[in-house]
C-alpha cells in the first residue's frame, strides 16, 4: 500500500509523535492533558487522579495483581489497543461514558510502568527467565538473564508500534528522566556530565521514531511548569516545528503552564 | 466475484485444489503447504505436485528434530485432554500430577517407536534422550524411577508383542521382517530414556501449575477449515480455504484471551527468540481461524488478537561460561499479537499466493527455483534431484523418494 502526499502542504502536526520526559512531578501527565482532545491515558502509573477535572481527558489504569495471581495489567493494555484498533469509541473503553468520538490522543504514561508490568506478565509467565525470591511468605519475581529484558522490550515496543499504527491518532510517550553518566562511570565511582537522557534507557530506540522530544522541568522555580522544545546543554529536546517566532511566554504561560492544543495551534495555525 | 461457500463441496483427504464450475481454482490450504510454497516453488511441485495428490518424501525416518518435535506435540496433547477432562468434571477426573506427565511422556515415546533414532542419528538420540540403564530411573527419580522403569519395559514388551501380531498378518515379506526386527529390538531393550523424562518432568513444573490455574482447555491437537468453513479470501481467480490443527486452544480466564498455543521445539532457545515468530504464516492462520470460529458460535466477546508459542529446548542449556551468571532458560513462552490489520494483509499475501500456485500448476515451466534454499540448514532434501541433468531425475525420483498421502489437519497422525 502507498501513501502519497506532498510535503510543501505537509505539516509535522499532522499527527503529533512527542516524547515528553521530565522529573518527577514536573507536570508530564497534566502538559499530556493538553493535547488535542479527546485524549485517552494508558496510566500504568496509577496517578490519574492527576488529571482530575479536566475535560475531554479519560483515563484507563492498568493494575497487576500481586502473587501468586496472574499480573494482567499488559495483557489488558493489549486487549484496550485491539480494542481501539478496531474502531472503539471512548463510550466502548470507558464504562460510564457516552462519548461518541474516537481517542484522537493516547498518551502512554508511563514507559518505566508499562515496562514494569511487561516485566511481571513475562516473568509470571516464564519461570526459566526469573529468579524468585521468597518475602515474608509472599513469592517476589526478579529478571534472571537477557531473555528476561528482551522480553519486556519486545512486548512495550510492540504495544507502542501498534498504537502509532492509527495513523489518524497522537501519540504521547511519557518518560521519567535520568542523571546521564559518563562513560567511565561506575557503580563504585558516579560520575555524571551534568545532563539529562531518558529513562528507562532501553526505551531510547523511540527517538527514533518520534520527531517531537520535549522535557518538563519546575527548575526556574514557580508554580508552573516550563517545557523545552529546543536542545541545549542540559538536555537533546528535538522539534520539527518551528518554536522560533515563539515568543518564550507563549511556550510555558505563566499563569496556565504550557498547553499543547495552543502550540500546535501557534506554530501551524492548524487546531 | 463472490460465490456461496456451501456450494463448495468438501475437499478430499489431502486434496489441495479444485477447479470450480465458474473457473477458478479453490485451495484448502495449511500452513505447511504455503510455507513449501513460499520456500521455494520448484521443491513445492516436486513435493506436492509431480504426483498429486499424492506427495513425495525422501526415503527413511524423518530428522530427529522433527521426530522429537512431533513426540512433544503428542506428550502436550495427552496431557492437556487430560486437564480438560479434570477441569469440565474435577469431582470424577483428578487433577493431573507430575507422575501423569511422566508416564504419558513415556507411552508417547514407545508409541512413536523414538527408539529407532538410535539407529538413524546416534549422536543426536545420545544427546537428547541420555540413556540410562534399566534400573537406575530410581537414581534420578527416587519417588517414582522403578514405576516409571516397570512402565517403560511393560509397555516395549507390549509394543513388541502388537508388532509380533501386525507381522503375523503382514503379507509382504520385507515389511514382515522390518516388524519383527523392531519387535526384537524393543523387546531386548534395556536403555531407557532419561532426557525425555527429565523434559516432562522440568515442563510440568515451569508450567502445568500456572497452566491448570489461568486456562480453560477449550482443544488440544483438534483441526479447523474441514467443511471449508474458514474462508481466508477470493479474488477473480482463486478462492482459499484455511486448514489446520493447533496443539491447544485455551480461554485465559482473568484476561478474556482465546489464543491458540503451539509447542515448538529447537535445540537451545536462541537469544532473539522472542522476534522470530512474526511474520508467520501458521500463527497468523490460527488467529484468523480462530476469531471467525468463535464469532460463528457467538462468543465474540472474547479477544482473539495473539498467540502463545511454548518454545521447549530439547537439549539441556550448557552451564554458563563465566562464574555466578544464569544459565540460559529450557522454556520460554512468547505472545505475539496481530491485529486486524495484519490479519487483513495476511489474508491477502495467501491470496496472492495462491493466484501464484495456480500459475504453477497450470504452467510447470513457470515454477521458480530458489537456490538460496538449496543450501540452508543441512539442505534441501530434493537437493540430490535436482542437482542432477534433468535427464537423469526420473530414475533418482523412483530410487530415492517414496510417495506418501499428504498429511492434513485431519489424519490421526501428527503432523511437523
Amino acid at each position: 500500500m502507498i501513501q502519497a502526499q506532498a510535503m510543501e502542504n505537509a505539516t509535522p502536526f499532522d499527527r503529533l509523535l512527542l516524547i515528553l520526559c521530565g522529573a518527577e512531578k514536573s507536570g508530564k501527565s497534566r502538559c499530556a492533558a493538553t493535547a488535542r482532545k479527546p485524549i485517552l491515558f494508558f496510566d500504568f502509573d496509577k496517578r490519574a487522579q492527576s488529571l482530575a477535572g479536566i475535560k475531554d481527558v479519560f483515563a484507563l489504569t492498568f493494575l497487576d495483581e500481586q502473587q501468586p495471581r496472574m499480573p494482567t495489567g499488559f495483557s489488558d493494555a493489549l486487549t484496550t489497543m485491539t480494542k481501539i484498533e478496531g474502531g472503539a469509541k471512548i463510550k466502548d473503553l470507558v464504562p460510564g461514558s457516552n462519548d461518541e468520538r474516537r481517542p484522537k490522543t493516547i498518551v502512554f504514561d508511563s514507559l518505566a510502568s508499562i515496562g514494569k508490568s511487561a516485566m511481571a506478565y513475562a516473568l509470571y509467565s516464564n519461570k526459566d527467565i526469573r529468579r524468585e525470591l521468597s518475602v515474608g511468605g509472599q513469592k517476589v519475581f526478579m529478571p534472571k538473564n537477557w531473555d528476561s529484558w528482551n522480553a519486556e522490550s519486545e512486548s512495550v515496543f510492540a504495544l507502542v508500534m501498534r498504537a502509532m499504527a492509527i495513523v489518524d491518532m497522537d501519540i504521547i510517550l511519557i518518560f521519567h528522566e535520568t542523571a546521564e553518566e559518563t562513560p567511565d562511570s561506575s557503580a563504585e565511582h558516579r560520575k555524571f556530565t551534568g545532563r539529562k537522557e531518558l529513562y528507562p534507557g532501553r526505551y531510547q530506540v523511540f527517538n527514533r521514531y518520534f520527531n517531537e522530544v520535549w522535557r518538563m522541568s519546575r527548575e526556574t522555580g514557580g508554580i508552573v511548569p516550563s517545557i523545552q522544545v529546543v536542545p541545549d546543554y542540559r538536555f537533546t529536546a528535538s522539534s520539527s516545528l518551528d518554536f522560533s517566532k515563539i515568543p518564550v511566554e507563549k511556550l510555558s504561560p505563566k499563569d496556565t503552564g504550557p498547553n499543547i492544543s495552543n502550540l500546535i495551534q501557534l506554530v501551524t495555525g492548524k487546531v | 466475484m463472490p460465490t456461496q461457500d456451501s456450494k463448495i463441496a468438501q475437499p478430499a483427504p489431502g486434496q489441495l485444489w479444485r477447479v470450480l464450475d465458474d473457473g477458478r481454482m479453490a485451495f484448502w490450504f495449511d500452513s505447511h503447504t504455503v510455507s513449501d510454497f513460499t520456500k521455494c516453488e520448484q521443491y513445492f511441485q516436486l513435493k506436492n505436485l509431480l504426483f498429486a495428490p499424492q506427495q513425495l518424501r525422501v526415503k527413511g525416518r524423518p530428522r530427529s528434530c522433527i521426530s522429537i518435535g512431533q513426540w512433544w506435540s503428542r506428550v502436550s496433547e495427552l496431557f492437556y485432554r487430560r486437564v480438560a477432562k479434570w477441569q469440565l468434571a474435577p469431582n470424577v477426573h483428578e487433577k493431573p500430577t507430575m507422575i501423569d506427565m511422566m508416564m504419558i511422556a513415556s507411552h508417547a515415546w514407545i508409541d512413536a517407536n523414538m527408539d529407532a533414532m538410535e539407529q538413524d542419528n546416534p549422536n543426536a538420540y545420545e544427546k537428547f534422550a541420555i540413556p540410562v540403564a534399566y534400573g537406575q530411573l530410581g537414581k534420578y527419580f527416587p519417588m517414582v524411577g522403578e514405576a516409571l522403569s516397570d512402565t517403560f519395559i511393560k509397555r516395549y514388551q507390549q509394543a513388541a508383542h502388537d508388532l509380533r501380531n501386525k507381522a503375523q498378518v503382514e503379507e509382504d515379506d520385507t515389511k514382515r521382517e522390518a516388524l519383527a526386527a523392531q519387535a526384537r529390538r524393543l523387546e531386548s531393550r534395556t536403555a531407557l530414556p532419561l532426557g525425555a523424562l527429565l523434559m516432562a518432568m522440568q515442563y510440568y513444573n515451569t508450567y502445568a501449575e500456572q497452566d491448570m490455574e489461568n486456562w480453560h482447555v477449550i482443544a488440544a491437537e483438534e483441526p479447523f477449515g474441514y467443511a471449508g468453513d474458514i474462508k481466508v479470501g477470493e479474488t477473480d481467480k482463486v478462492v482459499v480455504f484455511w486448514q489446520g490443527k493447533p496443539d491447544l486452544v485455551v480461554y485465559e480466564k482473568r484476561t478474556n484471551v482465546l489464543a491458540p498455543i503451539d509447542q515448538k521445539t529447537k535445540d537451545y532457545i536462541p537469544y532473539n527468540i522472542e522476534v522470530i515468530w512474526k511474520p508467520n504464516n501458521q500463527m497468523a492462520g490460527y488467529i484468523f481461524a480462530l476469531s471467525k470460529i468463535a464469532k460463528d458460535l457467538g462468543f465474540d466477546q472474547a479477544v482473539v488478537d495473539r498467540c502463545i508459542l511454548s518454545v521447549c529446548g530439547r537439549l539441556k542449556p550448557a552451564e554458563p561460561r563465566k562464574k555466578g551468571a544464569s544459565p540460559k532458560p529450557r522454556f520460554v513462552r512468547v505472545r505475539p499479537t496481530w491485529n486486524q490489520a495484519e490479519l487483513e494483509e495476511w489474508a491477502y499475501g495467501i491470496c496472492r499466493k495462491a493466484e501464484r500456485m495456480r500459475e504453477v500448476i497450470e504452467t510447470p515451466d513457470k515454477a521458480m527455483r530458489n537456490e538460496f534454499m538449496c543450501h540452508i540448514y543441512s539442505g534441501c532434501e530434493f537437493r540430490g534431484i535436482h542437482s542432477r541433468p534433468p535427464g537423469v531425475r526420473d530414475l533418482l525420483i523412483k530410487s530415492d523418494l517414496v510417495k506418501v498421502d499428504p498429511w492434513t489437519p485431519f489424519d490421526d497422525e501428527e503432523g511437523d
